[in-house]
């Protein structure tokens, strides 16, 4: 998606004005954090799981190319295809080509943020091939013309009400068939059900890749990520190129921190493995496997990607997409994830995107957030987030893109903080001041120039006496 | 897309040998997971993974031997008025002989073979969807979890476990592994037995409008493990 990140603060702006969507998503954040930490609460060795899970990434990384030639190897050992995309404009145009050798007219597709990332659904549909989402939340998204908002819940800024009326919109759904979650739920089982049984392909993201194995492993709780993968006679499967992890022990560990980070499962719900494709005997006879697909490609996805590895920002490739900064994010928790205008929103979003795209486009993202240190508390590969934003706040300035408010303020304060006498006086000026418009000690609201910048934020009014009057008047 | 394989290869590689190491990395492999001390006992993992999957609302039948595992399966097929079930080839399934069974109590066992050829596999499909139970052995459960884990192969289709809305596995309860890891370092070639291998952990479920648990959106919302011994 396109949206232009010069926007960012109508976006927001958008977004706190709209009191329904802020309620959705702090109701949707607090109960995966809560889920989360409940989770892990009851794992006593989630602490040195996470530091061994963080290894393996970390190593992994340190010996990409590596791992990549040996994955690469092992799924073509398998029978498997490996293709290679530089670009999203190539990732696209290799799966329409995998489409057309295959005689593919409909596809379904399990969950995949590197499709959302190549803009892959427009380009098969350019290319004259029907495409169905089937992950419930990502149908919904489809069947709206809209972008998830979450990497892991899609639509958590789509109230029940909201899924009713558009699945009477578009299907002409009873009232009885919207009455609730559940029955929302079998009436899209049984419209997907229908694409399951007769798609010609099936595409799917990749957790992990098993470099030693050659296996993709998916994970999902509705099963459709089975179904995508092992119904249609071609499977395609998406990945990035930094998924990869070593061995199947590797992938368990990895296995344990995700369940548990996005969701607060020990394991979700089908922790799939597919290693090549269906297994024939010599003579395609009852001897092979009795099912899977026929067809097993994997489309490795570079999009910017290998500029990252061995730069300062080389650690946002050890994230495993869990979601969990995003739902601890205070930012994230005002905004929603739409408001970033970016395939990845809130904390991994604000490193990601402009490690893969640039500054330029996406200045914005690095300002995003507190610097309060919540993301890398809760990451399950302890990703240093803060201090990447900070690194990229810095290359902001170098490169003259900051945005201006942020340098009119700090050409202001640094006048004034290099002159003690101006100082003093500025602080008692501003303790009065502040003190002045706070209501309880909080200040809601900024007159004239400064208003757009207080209305996203509250802060404290400055204390009566300030620290340097505390502390002269300690020393007497 | 050669040059792109090249490409690629060749910037990650630069990246590496030029770059600094990235945090916290080693050239060497980190090695074996830490260990998890979890009951390992018989009676300690079926208490575990009885507790697990009914925490997720799956269903676990513990019975003492083959000929109870039998009543039960047929137990599950009359309350679900199922006549027809989707299973693995009889040479898979546990208790032995349990698909002569079902046939000799007027059950219709499907075979998971599916063809190769676009319409043909369709109109298979199609034909197994108002299958209403599933019957599958499993390669290994995990205590710790509450997982059963699914290996397909000659005679052990996928879609045993996926398509029906009950999916009923029978185990012995001399499969089950204390965790994951444990399952894995016990069975380091298992991805050489089966080109899908799934640990399955509950009841398929979304939480996707507005948190609501729905189970069996897509696959089985409705998970019975018959534990033997
Ligand atoms: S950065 Fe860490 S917490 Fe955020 S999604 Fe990635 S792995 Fe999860």
């Amino acid at each position: 998606m396109s949206t232009s990140p010069a926007t960012f603060y109508e976006r927001v702006d958008k977004a706190i004005g709209n009191p329904a969507l802020q309620a959705a998503v702090r109701n949707a954040t607090s109960r995966m954090s809560s889920g989360r930490d409940a989770a892990i609460a009851a794992f006593p060795e989630m602490d040195v799981m996470r530091d061994h899970a963080r290894a393996i990434r970390a190593h992994t990384i340190a010996r990409l190319d590596h791992y990549l030639r040996e994955f690469e190897a092992s799924v073509q050992r398998r029978g498997g295809h490996v293709h290679w995309a530089a670009t999203s404009e190539e990732a696209v145009a290799i799966v329409v080509d995998i489409a057309r050798q295959h005689g593919v007219k409909t596809v379904v597709k399990g969950k995949s943020m590197v499709s959302e990332e190549i803009e892959l659904n427009p380009g098969l549909a350019l290319a004259g091939v029907e495409v169905l989402e089937t992950d419930l939340g990502e149908y919904i998204v489809q069947l709206d013309d809209d972008h998830p908002s979450h990497i892991v819940m899609p639509i958590i800024h789509k109230s029940r009400h909201d899924v009713a009326r558009l699945f009477r919109a578009k299907l002409q759904a009873t009232d009885d068939e919207v009455a609730d979650a559940p029955r929302m739920a079998a009436l899209a089982r049984r419209v997907l059900r229908k694409g399951f049984l007769q798609a010609d392909m099936g595409i799917s993201g990749g957790n992990f890749g098993v470099a030693a194995t050659g296996s993709v492993c998916i994970t999902t709780n509705e099963g459709n990520g089975r179904m995508t993968t092992s119904l249609p006679r071609v499977h395609v499967a998406l990945m990035g190129i930094e998924r990869i992890v070593p061995t199947l022990d590797d992938l368990g560990v990895m296995l344990q921190v995700l369940g548990r980070s996005a969701t607060g499962q020990k394991l979700t719900v089908y922790s799939n493995v597919m290693s090549g494709p269906r297994r024939h005997d010599r003579n395609g006879g009852r001897e092979g496997e009795s099912d899977g697909p026929e067809h097993f490609h994997v489309v490795l996805v570079d999009n910017g990607r290998s500029a990252i590895v061995g730069s300062e920002l080389a650690e946002i490739l050890y994230c495993i997409r869990c979601g969990a900064c995003l739902n601890s994010c205070p930012v994230y928790q005002q905004i929603g994830g739409h408001a970033y205008g970016s395939i990845y929103p809130g904390p991994v979003g604000a490193v990601l995107m402009p490690a893969l795209q640039g500054l330029h486009t996406w200045r914005d993202l690095p300002q995003a957030s507190s610097l309060c240190g919540a993301c890398r508390e809760v990451c399950p590969v302890r990703i240093d987030i803060p201090r990447m934003l900070l690194e990229l706040r810095d290359k902001t300035t170098e490169l003259g893109l900051t945005p201006i408010w942020v340098t009119f303020g700090l050409t202001v304060f640094r006048q004034i903080a290099t002159r003690p006498a101006l100082f003093r006086r500025a602080q008692a000026l501003a303790s009065w001041a502040t003190r002045r418009l706070a209501t309880d000690g909080w200040i809601k609201s900024l007159p004239g120039h400064m208003a757009r910048w207080s209305k996203k934020r509250d802060f404290p009014a400055f204390a009566p006496k300030t620290f340097q009057q505390l502390w002269e008047g300690r020393k007497r | 897309m050669t040059d792109s394989r090249d490409n690629v290869l060749a910037a990650v590689a630069r990246g590496v040998r030029v770059g600094s190491l990235p945090p916290g990395a080693s050239l060497e492999h980190p090695g074996a997971p830490p260990p998890l001390i979890r009951p390992s006992d018989r009676e300690g993992m079926i208490a575990s993974f009885t507790r697990e999957l009914e925490k997720l609302m799956g269903t676990v039948h513990r019975v003492a031997d083959d000929a109870q595992a039998q009543t039960r399966v047929l137990e599950l097929l009359d309350a679900r008025g199922a006549r027809r079930v989707l299973a693995w080839d009889d040479e898979w399934l546990r208790p032995a002989g349990l698909g002569q069974v079902l046939r000799t109590a007027g059950v219709v066992t499907e075979s998971c073979w599916l063809p190769q050829e676009g319409a043909d596999r369709t109109a298979r499909l199609k034909a197994l969807d108002d299958v209403v139970v599933g019957i599958t052995g499993a390669h290994g459960a995990l205590a710790d979890t509450g997982s059963v884990v699914v290996v397909s192969g000659p005679g052990r289709g996928r879609i045993a476990s996926l398509l029906p809305p009950v999916h009923v596995a029978v185990i012995g309860a001399d499969q089950l592994s204390p965790t994951l890891a444990a399952f894995l370092s016990a069975n380091p070639g298992v991805a050489d037995v089966g080109s899908n291998v799934v640990a399955i952990t509950g009841p398929s479920r979304t939480g996707d409008i507005e948190g609501t648990l729905v189970l069996g959106v897509h696959g089985p919302g409705d998970l019975h493990v018959i534990v033997i011994g």
